[in-house]
């Protein structure tokens, strides 16, 4: 597995000592994603760690579902957060931080596709690491088919749908937000959505007909 | 019958079904590496920061410093300047000038009395001579020589011999001065 992250302890680092204090995380709780990013260059650590637990999952899914590959994905996130800290100094609030987040990701991804112009889009979601434990082991099977099916009608959408289709599901981000990420006009995304979308409507319709094989 | 669902509808269960099925996290390692990276750029803007201060702080006390020595430079610049070639120097010179020109001709006097008399210094008379010194010492100033005596040079002339004759050499001395002082073209009589 390529993941560059390295096994760290920030209990025992200074470097991750924060006021951990309880109404200081109420604070910055109910502070906007601009405010946070604005709070986190003048040094707040806790704010840039508010930000990154709003956006981390829905960040990851959009690279994982973008790349097909764990490893790949987690290498783009963490490429994409180190651009975003160190555009922390530059950074004016003249858009939403989720645009800026997502657009940051897309050209991570894209110079890992210029970078590997062989990617194959090999397919290693995994969807087995984050099983829900409450969950009977009849619904986990059942979940795990879904998964392996939604992400199998994912892989043949595609990528530029793919990516329109992630953008609005994870990012919530609406069409003219989804064509200043991706760098088209508002009707190509718009365009793009709504194949992505039909085409996973007939897929998930057809994985709950008798025979459950997933249609293209 | 037809069911009444919107399109929108639809979507939004498309999409809760997806929320639902797409629900993997980020792994505990890759969250604390962003954590990590985040709290180390923040430490280190800190430092530089720091640093810049520093280096602020120090400029600004060297600025200071400088800015003291050259004001007390400028300041001890005009006073040397000003004892070297202040006007308030020149009338001490004339005042130099007139005394020295005065003594001149007080020396001047003192060889004329000298020649008239072949007498030795007044101040070895003195010496030497105590009653003369005595009897200078008794006369009184003004009454060296009278009002009327010093009407012109000649009586004023006279009157001086005379005091030389009686001994009061620091009166003749001081009424000579006094007569060159006050006819400046008198010629003493050999």
């Amino acid at each position: 597995m390529g993941s560059i992250a390295a096994k760290v302890d920030c209990t025992e680092s200074p470097l991750c000592a924060r006021a951990d204090l309880p109404y200081a995380r109420g604070m910055t709780d109910r502070l906007d994603d601009s405010a946070l990013m604005l709070r986190y260059k003048d040094g707040d650590v806790l704010a840039f760690e508010t930000l990154y637990k709003r956006h981390r999952d829905s960040l990851f899914r959009y690279l994982l579902r973008l790349s097909l590959n764990r490893a790949t994905a987690e290498d783009l996130f963490q490429e994409a957060w180190g651009k975003i800290i160190k555009a922390r100094l530059n950074y004016r609030p003249t858009a939403k931080f989720s645009t800026f987040l997502f657009r940051v990701a897309h050209n991570c991804f894209i110079d890992y596709l210029r970078r590997n112009k062989r990617h194959t889009a090999e397919a290693n979601v995994d969807p087995d690491l984050s099983p829900d434990p409450g969950s009977s082991p009849e619904q986990l099977t059942e979940n795990h088919l879904a998964r392996r099916r939604l992400n199998e009608y994912l892989r043949q959408i595609p990528s530029e749908q793919r990516e329109v289709f992630l953008l609005r599901e994870e990012a919530g981000l609406s069409i003219d937000e989804i064509a200043t990420v991706t760098g088209v006009n508002r009707e190509t995304a718009k365009s793009r959505l709504r194949y992505a979308m039909g085409k996973l409507k007939a897929a998930l319709a057809s994985s709950e007909s008798p025979d459950d094989e997933p249609r293209t | 019958m037809t069911n009444p669902v919107s399109n929108d509808d639809i979507d939004q269960s498309y999409s809760a079904r997806y929320k639902l099925l797409a629900d993997e996290s980020v792994s505990d390692e890759l969250n604390q590496a962003v954590l990590r990276t985040a709290a180390e750029a923040v430490g280190a803007g800190r430092k530089g920061l720091w640093q810049t201060n520093w280096l602020k702080s120090f400029a600004f006390i060297a600025l200071v410093g400088l800015s003291f020595s050259l004001l007390l430079q400028t300041n001890d610049t005009p006073l040397d300047t000003m004892t070297e070639s202040s006007p308030v120097s020149q009338p001490d010179s004339r005042f130099e000038d007139a005394g020295a020109a005065t003594a001149a001709r007080i020396r001047d006097a003192e060889v004329a009395m000298g020649a008239m008399q072949n007498k030795p210094e007044p101040a070895e008379e003195s010496t030497t001579n105590p009653d003369s010194a005595a009897i200078n010492a008794n006369l009184p100033e003004d009454s060296a020589c009278s009002e009327t005596d010093r009407l012109d040079s000649g009586s004023w002339w006279r009157c001086i011999q005379s005091l030389e004759r009686r001994g009061a050499s620091a009166a003749a001395e001081q009424e000579l001065v006094e007569l060159l002082k006050s006819f400046p073209a008198f010629v003493q009589p050999r």
